[in-house]
C-alpha cells in the first residue's frame, strides 16, 4: 500500500471507472474520456496506465464476456479498490487545500 | 512475426493482452462505421503500434528505455506530417529497392562462383592468329590431343554441338540439340551423374560402342523418368544407342556465349570422330582444361605458347604464317565478361539514385529540424547532452530508413521478378538471380549506412543549434540552409550524371536501330535444317546438295513465298567463321597474307530472300554446282579494298582451306553484293560467299521471304521436308527481325534501366529543388514583407527567388558536368555512333535539367510574389 498521490492521468482514469460502474472496461473508458475531457489519449498511455493501476492495487480486474464484435476476446472490467478510492480522496483533499487560497485570484484573472 | 504477436510478447499477462486486443477490435469496428474503412484501419494500426511501443519501453531504465522513448516520440512526430513522411519513405524505398534489385543481379551473375568444383582452375582454350588479325573461340580436332600429351593440364575435354532428332521406333521424331564429347569433357567439369555413369575412355574412339548420357529433362520428358533407363536402347538420328547414364537436374552447362553451345542439350554422346584424323584448320571443338595442381594460368599459358611454336614448325602447311597460338581464359571470367560493363554501369547508376534519394530525405529532415529548432533549443537548455541529441537524431532517421528499407525490399522482390523479362536472353545465369540472404545483408548494410548518414547530418545541425540559439527567435535562424543547399547541388549534379548517361544510350540506340544491315529483315522467316547423319553422311555431298535443291524448288512453289534460300550461318546469329584468303592482284601477282574475311556458304535464292543489294555481276544459280568451275560472291568492302578500280567481277580468290584441309582451287568472283552486317555494331569485316552446291554441308539456315503472314505457310514447308525425308525435323523457326532485336538487347537493357534510374533521379532532384527554394522563401517571409512595404514590385520578388534557385541549379550543373564526363567515358563500350563527350547531348541535358529546375523554383517564386506585405510582416 502506497501513500503517494496518483498521477493526473491515473486520477482521470479512476474517476471514469467510478462513473462507469459495472460497465468500466478499456474501450468504454476510452470513449468516456473523449466525451468528458475532449481529448483522445494515446492507446499506449491508456493501457500502460490501466496496467499500472492494477499493479499499484488501486483497481481490480475481472474477466467479462466475449463477443463477436470483439473478435471473440473477453472484456476486462475494472473496479476501484479501497486503496484506490482512499488515494483519490487523499489527493482531492490535498488539492482542495492548495486551491482554496488562490481560487478567487485565479478565477478573476 | 505479426504485429499482434509482437504485442502479445510485450503485454503481460496474457489475459490483459487478450482484453486489450478485444478493446482495439471493438473500437476498430465502431470507427469503421463512423470514419470509413481506410481511416479506421490507419487509426487501428497506430494504436497497435502505440501500445506495443509503450509496453516495450515500460519499466526499462537506462539507454535502452530511452531509445524506445525516442523511437516513440519520433514516430509520433513523423505520423503528424504524413505527406512529408510518405515522401521520405517512398524516396528511400525507390533508392534502396533499386539498389537491392540490381545488387541481386550483380551478385547472381558476377559474384557467385560457377556451379563446378574448383571453378577457378577451369579454362577454355581459344585459337588466335595474330598475323591474320583473327581468332576463334574453338580449336581444331588434333589440337586437344597435343594439349593432352603435353601434360600442361590435369584434364582436357572437348565438345561440339549440333541439332539432331530423337528417332525412337513408334514415337514422334523430336528435334533436340546434342553435344558430342570426348570421354574427358564431363569429368573435367567434375560433374556427377544421377544414374549410371559418365562416358569412359575408349567409348569416344572410332568404332567404340554407341552409348549416350541423357539430360535429366530428356529422361523425364521423353522416357517418363523410367528408373530402368540405364541399359535401354534409344535412337538419335536413326542410330541406336545404349543409355549409360542420366545427369542430375542441377547440372548446368555454362559456356561463353561465343562458343555457341545451345541452352538446352538433350544428350551427351561420346564422339568417335577420331580427332587425330581431322584437319588442323577445321575449328569446331569447344576445348576446356583443368589447370594442373599448383600451376597458374600464366605458367600454363607460357607452356602452351612453347607448344604452339613447335606445332607451327611441325605443321607449317596447316598453320602457315598466321602466328598461331592458344589463348587460355578462365571459364568464369569469359562467361560473364560480355555483361560485366552493363551490370557495373547499372550498379553505379542505382547507387547514384540512392544518394540522390538520401539527399532528398536529408533535405526534408533538415527542414523539419529547422521548424522544430526552438523545441530542440529548449530541450538543450534544459540539459540534454550531445548523446541525447544524437540519439534522438538516430531515432528520427532510423524510423524513416527502416520503413524505406522494408518497402524497398518489397520493391526489389518485385523488381527481381521483372528483371529477367527485361534482360537480354544471353545474360548468363539468369536462374542464379534471386533475392537471397546476401542481397538482404547488402540491403541491411545500405540501410544502416543511410541511417547513420542522416543521423549525423541531423545531429550536426542540432548541435549547432545548441550554441546559444535560445537567445534568437527561431524565425531568423538559418536552419541548416547551407547544408541543405549543398545537398540540393549534389542532387542536381548526380541527376545530370544519370541523365547524360541515359541520353547517350538513347542516342546510341537510335543510331543502332537506324543502321542499314545491308538486307531487309522484315517479312523473312528463318529455320534450320540439320540433315540426319544416317541418311546423309557428310561425305556424300551430291546427295546433300540435291536435298537442298529439291527443297528450295518445292518451297519456292508454295503460294505466298516470294523467295527462298539457305546459308551456312545467318548474319546476327552470334557465331561466324573467319578465314584467310589469297587473291590475284591485277598485275597477276598473288597476295597471300594479311587477308581475312567472314565467309558463309549460300544457295541460289538466298540473296534474293534476304533482299540483299547486288552491286555488280550476278548471284549464284543452280548451274553453279560441283561440275562447274568454282565461283564466289564478295561484298563491296572486300571489293573496294582489293580491287578499288571497280573491276572485281572476273577476278580470282582462293580461300585458305575448306573442311577437308585440301587446298581449294581458285574461284572466280561472279558478283559483288552490299556488305551484310554480322552484327549492327560490327563494321568493316570483309565477306566472301561460296556456292553451297560446290561444297555442301548438312546444317543450313533457311530464309523464307513471304508476301503473306508466314505462319500458315509453315505447315506446307514441313510437308515438303517430310516428303523429302520423314525423319527430318525443322528447327528454330523464328522471324529474322527477332535476331536483330536480340542483337541490340544488351544496349536496350542498359538503356531501359538507365532511363528508369535517370527519371527517378530527376524527379527526386526536382522535388529537392522545390523544397529548398520553398524553404528559402519561408525563411525570408519577413524580409519580403519589408521590401514590398517599401515599394518593391511583386515581379521583383519572383525574380529574386528565381535567382537564388537558379544559382543553386547552375552550381549543380557546373559540378555535375565533369562527373558526367567521367561516367560517360565508362559507358564507352555500350555506346554506338556517338562520342562519350557528345556536346549536343551534354548541352541538351544541361539545358533540360536547368529548365526543369527553374520550373520547380517557379512555384515558390510565384508564392513569394503573391504574399501580402501586411501578412508577411505579421508572420513573426
Amino acid at each position: 500500500m502506497t501513500s503517494e498521490f496518483p498521477g493526473e492521468f491515473e486520477q482521470m482514469l479512476m474517476l471514469v471507472i467510478l462513473q462507469l460502474g459495472d460497465d468500466a472496461y478499456g474501450a468504454r473508458i476510452r470513449e468516456r474520456l473523449i466525451e468528458d475531457v475532449g481529448r483522445e489519449p494515446s492507446a499506449g498511455a491508456l493501457y500502460t496506465t490501466l496496467k499500472r493501476l492494477e499493479t499499484k492495487g488501486y483497481v481490480t480486474a475481472r474477466a467479462g464476456e466475449a463477443s463477436a464484435e470483439r473478435a471473440g476476446r473477453p472484456r476486462r472490467y475494472y473496479r476501484p479498490t479501497e486503496a484506490g478510492t482512499a488515494s483519490l480522496r487523499r489527493s482531492r483533499e490535498a488539492l482542495l487545500q492548495l486551491w482554496a487560497p488562490v481560487a478567487t485570484t485565479l478565477d478573476q484573472s | 512475426m505479426s504485429p499482434y504477436e509482437w504485442l502479445r510478447r510485450v503485454v503481460r499477462p496474457e489475459a490483459f493482452a487478450a482484453a486489450l486486443l478485444g478493446d482495439l477490435e471493438e473500437t476498430r469496428r465502431a470507427e469503421r462505421g463512423r470514419l470509413g474503412a481506410v481511416r479506421a484501419e490507419l487509426r487501428h494500426w497506430r494504436r497497435v503500434i502505440s501500445v506495443t511501443l509503450h509496453f516495450a519501453s515500460r519499466g526499462r531504465k537506462g539507454a535502452l528505455g530511452g531509445i524506445a522513448t525516442d523511437l516513440r516520440s519520433s514516430l509520433r512526430r513523423w505520423a503528424g506530417t504524413p505527406t512529408v513522411s510518405i515522401t521520405m519513405v517512398a524516396s528511400l524505398a525507390l533508392g534502396i529497392g533499386a539498389s537491392a534489385a540490381v545488387f541481386s543481379v550483380v551478385e547472381g551473375v558476377l559474384l557467385q562462383p560457377l556451379p563446378y568444383n574448383d571453378p577457378g582452375s577451369l579454362v577454355i582454350v581459344r585459337s588466335e592468329f595474330p598475323l591474320h588479325g583473327s581468332g576463334d573461340s574453338r580449336t581444331s580436332g588434333p589440337e586437344p590431343l597435343d594439349l593432352e600429351a603435353s601434360d600442361a593440364f590435369a584434364d582436357v575435354g572437348v565438345a561440339w554441338y549440333r541439332p539432331g532428332a530423337m528417332t525412337d521406333d513408334g514415337a514422334e521424331p523430336e528435334d533436340v540439340d546434342m553435344a558430342f564429347v570426348s570421354a574427358g569433357f564431363l569429368t573435367t567439369l567434375d560433374i556427377e551423374p544421377l544414374l549410371g555413369r559418365l562416358p569412359t575412355a575408349g567409348e569416344d574412339e572410332l568404332g567404340g560402342p554407341e552409348v549416350v548420357v541423357l539430360s535429366h529433362s530428356t529422361w523425364q520428358r521423353r522416357y517418363g523418368g523410367d528408373p530402368a533407363i540405364v541399359g535401354r536402347t534409344v535412337a538419335f538420328d536413326d542410330v541406336p544407342r545404349t543409355v549409360v547414364g542420366v545427369l542430375s537436374p542441377t547440372t548446368r552447362m555454362l559456356m561463353p556465349a561465343d562458343v555457341g553451345m545451345p541452352a538446352e542439350l538433350a544428350a551427351w554422346i561420346p564422339w568417335g570422330g577420331g580427332y587425330d584424323q581431322l584437319d588442323r584448320n577445321w575449328r569446331v571443338l569447344t576445348t576446356i582444361g583443368r589447370l594442373a595442381p599448383g600451376q597458374s594460368l600464366t605458367q600454363t599459358q607460357a607452356a602452351l605458347d612453347g607448344l604452339a611454336t613447335e606445332l607451327v614448325d611441325r605443321h607449317s602447311d596447316a598453320y602457315g604464317a598466321s602466328g598461331f597460338r592458344w589463348r587460355l581464359e578462365q571459364l568464369e571470367d569469359t562467361i560473364v565478361a560480355p555483361v560485366r560493363p552493363v551490370l557495373l554501369v547499372l550498379f553505379a547508376a542505382v547507387w547514384l539514385v540512392l544518394v540522390v534519394a538520401t539527399a532528398n530525405v536529408a533535405n526534408l529532415m533538415l527542414a523539419r529540424a529547422a521548424r522544430d529548432q526552438h523545441e530542440a533549443s529548449v530541450r538543450v537548455a534544459l540539459g540534454a547532452g550531445h548523446w541525447r541529441v544524437l540519439r534522438q537524431a538516430l531515432a528520427d532517421s532510423a524510423i524513416i530508413t527502416a520503413a524505406g528499407a522494408v518497402a524497398g525490399v518489397i520493391l526489389a522482390a518485385v523488381g527481381v521478378r521483372a528483371l529477367p523479362a527485361l534482360a537480354p536472353p544471353d545474360l548468363p545465369r539468369l536462374e542464379a538471380i534471386t533475392l537471397n540472404w546476401t542481397t538482404l545483408g547488402y540491403t541491411i548494410g545500405l540501410t544502416v549506412g543511410t541511417t547513420l548518414f542522416l543521423a549525423l547530418i541531423l545531429a550536426h545541425q542540432a548541435n549547432k543549434a545548441m550554441r546559444g540559439s535560445l537567445l534568437r527567435s527561431h524565425r531568423t535562424t538559418t536552419g541548416g540552409a547551407r547544408t541543405r543547399q549543398a545537398l540540393t547541388v549534389a542532387q542536381i549534379a548526380l541527376s545530370l550524371v544519370l541523365l547524360v548517361g541515359a541520353a547517350l544510350l538513347i542516342r546510341s540506340f537510335v543510331r543502332l536501330s537506324a543502321v542499314d544491315p545491308g538486307y531487309e529483315p522484315d517479312g523473312v522467316l528463318t529455320m534450320k535444317i540439320s540433315l540426319v547423319d544416317s541418311h546423309y553422311p557428310y561425305s556424300d555431298r551430291p546427295k546433300i546438295a540435291e536435298f537442298y535443291r529439291q527443297f528450295m524448288q518445292r518451297v519456292g512453289e508454295i503460294p505466298g513465298v516470294t523467295a527462298v534460300g539457305a546459308t551456312s550461318r545467318l548474319p546476327l546469329d552470334g557465331s561466324y567463321v573467319v578465314d584467310a584468303y589469297s587473291y590475284e592482284q591485277t598485275d597477276g601477282a598473288i597476295a597471300e597474307t594479311g587477308n581475312t574475311a567472314q565467309y558463309r556458304m549460300v544457295t541460289p535464292g538466298w540473296f534474293e530472300a534476304m533482299a540483299a543489294t547486288l552491286v555488280q555481276g550476278r548471284t549464284f544459280e543452280w548451274t553453279d554446282d560441283g561440275n562447274s568451275p568454282e565461283v564466289v560472291v564478295i561484298d563491296d568492302t572486300l571489293a573496294a579494298r582489293v580491287w578499288p578500280e571497280g573491276d572485281a567481277v572476273g577476278q580470282k580468290i582462293r580461300l585458305r582451306s575448306d573442311f577437308e584441309g585440301t587446298e581449294p582451287p581458285w574461284a572466280e568472283v561472279i558478283g559483288v553484293v552490299r556488305h551484310m552486317r554480322q552484327h549492327p555494331r560490327m563494321i568493316g569485316a570483309e565477306q566472301i560467299y561460296t556456292a553451297h552446291q560446290q561444297a555442301a554441308t548438312r546444317t543450313m539456315a533457311i530464309s523464307l521471304r513471304t508476301e503473306i503472314a508466314p505462319a500458315p505457310l509453315l505447315g506446307a514447308v514441313r510437308e515438303v521436308v517430310h516428303d523429302l525425308n520423314s525423319l527430318q525435323p525443322l528447327q528454330r523457326v523464328r522471324p529474322l527481325d527477332s535476331y536483330l532485336s536480340q542483337a541490340v538487347a544488351a544496349t536496350r537493357f542498359a538503356l531501359d534501366l538507365l532511363v528508369i534510374t535517370a527519371v527517378m533521379a530527376l524527379a527526386l532532384a526536382a522535388i529537392g529543388t522545390y523544397g529548398i527554394v520553398s524553404f528559402m522563401v519561408s525563411q525570408r517571409v519577413r524580409e519580403i514583407g519589408v521590401r514590398m512595404a517599401l515599394g518593391a514590385a511583386p515581379a521583383d520578388m519572383t525574380r529574386a527567388t528565381l535567382r537564388s534557385g537558379a544559382w543553386l541549379i547552375a552550381v549543380g550543373i557546373g559540378v555535375g558536368l565533369p562527373a558526367a564526363l567521367a561516367f560517360a567515358s565508362s559507358l564507352r563500350g555500350l555506346l554506338f555512333g556517338v562520342s562519350s563527350a557528345d556536346p549536343v547531348v551534354f548541352l541538351a541535358v544541361a539545358a533540360g535539367l536547368g529548365a526543369i529546375g527553374l520550373l520547380a523554383c517557379s512555384i515558390p517564386a510565384r508564392r513569394a510574389a503573391r504574399l501580402s506585405p501586411v501578412e508577411a510582416l505579421r508572420a513573426d
